[in-house]
């Protein structure tokens, strides 16, 4: 299932105590709605195959994952370019915002920040389903 | 004479960008007998099952999950005129990927398409088939097919070939002496679609010492531009 946008957890659990415990850029609103959507969810997860890629290669690996839902469709050009924009405009500044990200606008480089132990195991557990 | 044609095909060369869980899976092995540039990314070990990304010229194709990229590799290809059930991006894709240039084809391959352009000209009725056979000898043992080609269609055949043997007069066919070789080397079709354009198509293959190298392609402009050569082979 998606998660709404904007609907972090109201009741704050067990899980969630890691999260408050970060210092630095992280809170724990911030987190979820940076992976309240499941683009962004899957770019954490490619980034923590490769710690650093680009958005043109991200609108690719969301393209060809979007393709594998259904059998036999592909994702078209205009399809992947919607997806670029998506990218650069939302989901790309929301992961930065949370400071999971680096990202430059200008030649679209995107890296993973560097992440505590208790926020990547946290990560981890947020991206069991992409 | 037709090696520009395979040129020009071998020069828009194609990236397809692999992505698995886990280590380089066969299918890199049915692209590498195609002049594609292939490539290999990792997925996440939870994320999707494996797909490819195509680029042509520099600019994303499509993207399709390996399952289906190995029924598109398959020749021959889905016809144009069976393509209606398709997504408007799934027939583009297959746009470029059967102007992709292909390597190391066996004969049996190059014989499937061949019946493949063959069936396409006796449905539609119409236009003209034109066929190269190095030797007209070896068009002896296809006689029976254009024979039976020439009797349930008004299409104009033009067979051609190094003229060492005598072909029987057969109705609607002309025969073509390649007298000085130059189309010996290929083995081609081309058919025009009669007056439906959509409907032309061309393989062009040369033999070389792996096997055959070349490409088929639904284009009519190229369908036209290949004839043109040939018309020079009286």
């Amino acid at each position: 299932m998606n998660k709404k946008e904007g609907d972090p957890p109201q009741q704050k659990t067990e899980r969630d105590r890691g999260v408050d415990e970060l210092a630095g850029p992280f809170t724990t609103r911030e987190f979820y709605r940076a992976l309240a959507e499941r683009p962004r969810r899957r770019v954490m997860a490619y980034l923590l195959e490769h710690q650093e890629t680009t958005r043109a290669e991200l609108a690719d690996v969301l393209s060809g994952w979007e393709a594998t839902e259904d059998e036999g469709t592909m994702t078209t050009p205009e399809r992947r370019e919607e997806i670029t924009v998506r990218l650069h405009h939302v989901h790309l500044p929301k992961l930065a915002d949370a400071g999971l990200i680096t990202y430059d606008q200008a030649d679209g480089r995107v890296c993973m920040s560097e992440l505590s132990e208790p926020v990547r195991q946290h990560l981890l557990r947020e991206l069991a389903e992409v | 004479m037709l090696d520009p044609y395979i040129e020009a095909v071998e020069d828009r060369r194609k990236r397809f960008v692999v992505y698995t869980p886990g280590d380089e899976p066969d299918v890199t092995d049915s692209l590498a007998t195609r002049n594609v540039t292939v490539e290999h990314r990792q997925l996440p070990p939870d994320g999707p099952p494996g797909f490819v990304t195509i680029h042509d010229d520099g600019s994303f194709a499509g993207a399709v999950g390996l399952d289906d990229l190995a029924e598109l590799l398959a020749p021959p290809v889905v016809r144009p005129g069976e393509r209606d059930g398709l997504t408007d991006g799934y027939r583009a894709l297959l746009d470029v990927l059967e102007e992709t240039l292909f390597s190391s084809l066996d004969r049996r391959q190059l014989l499937a398409t061949s019946r493949e352009i063959e069936d396409r000209a006796l449905r539609t009725g119409r236009g003209t088939l034109r066929v190269g056979f190095g030797s007209l000898s070896v068009f002896e043992s296809q006689l029976h097919v254009y024979r039976h080609l020439a009797a349930e269609t008004e299409l104009d055949i033009h067979v051609y070939g190094r003229p060492d043997w005598s072909p029987p007069d057969v109705q609607n066919t002309t025969y073509h002496e390649d007298r000085n070789g130059s189309l010996a080397p290929f083995w081609w079709l081309t058919y025009d679609g009669g007056d439906d354009p959509t409907l032309a198509c061309v393989l062009v293959a040369r033999e070389r010492e792996d096997g055959f190298v070349g490409f088929w392609s639904y284009d009519p402009h190229l369908v036209e531009a290949v004839n043109t050569t040939l018309r020079a082979v009286e």
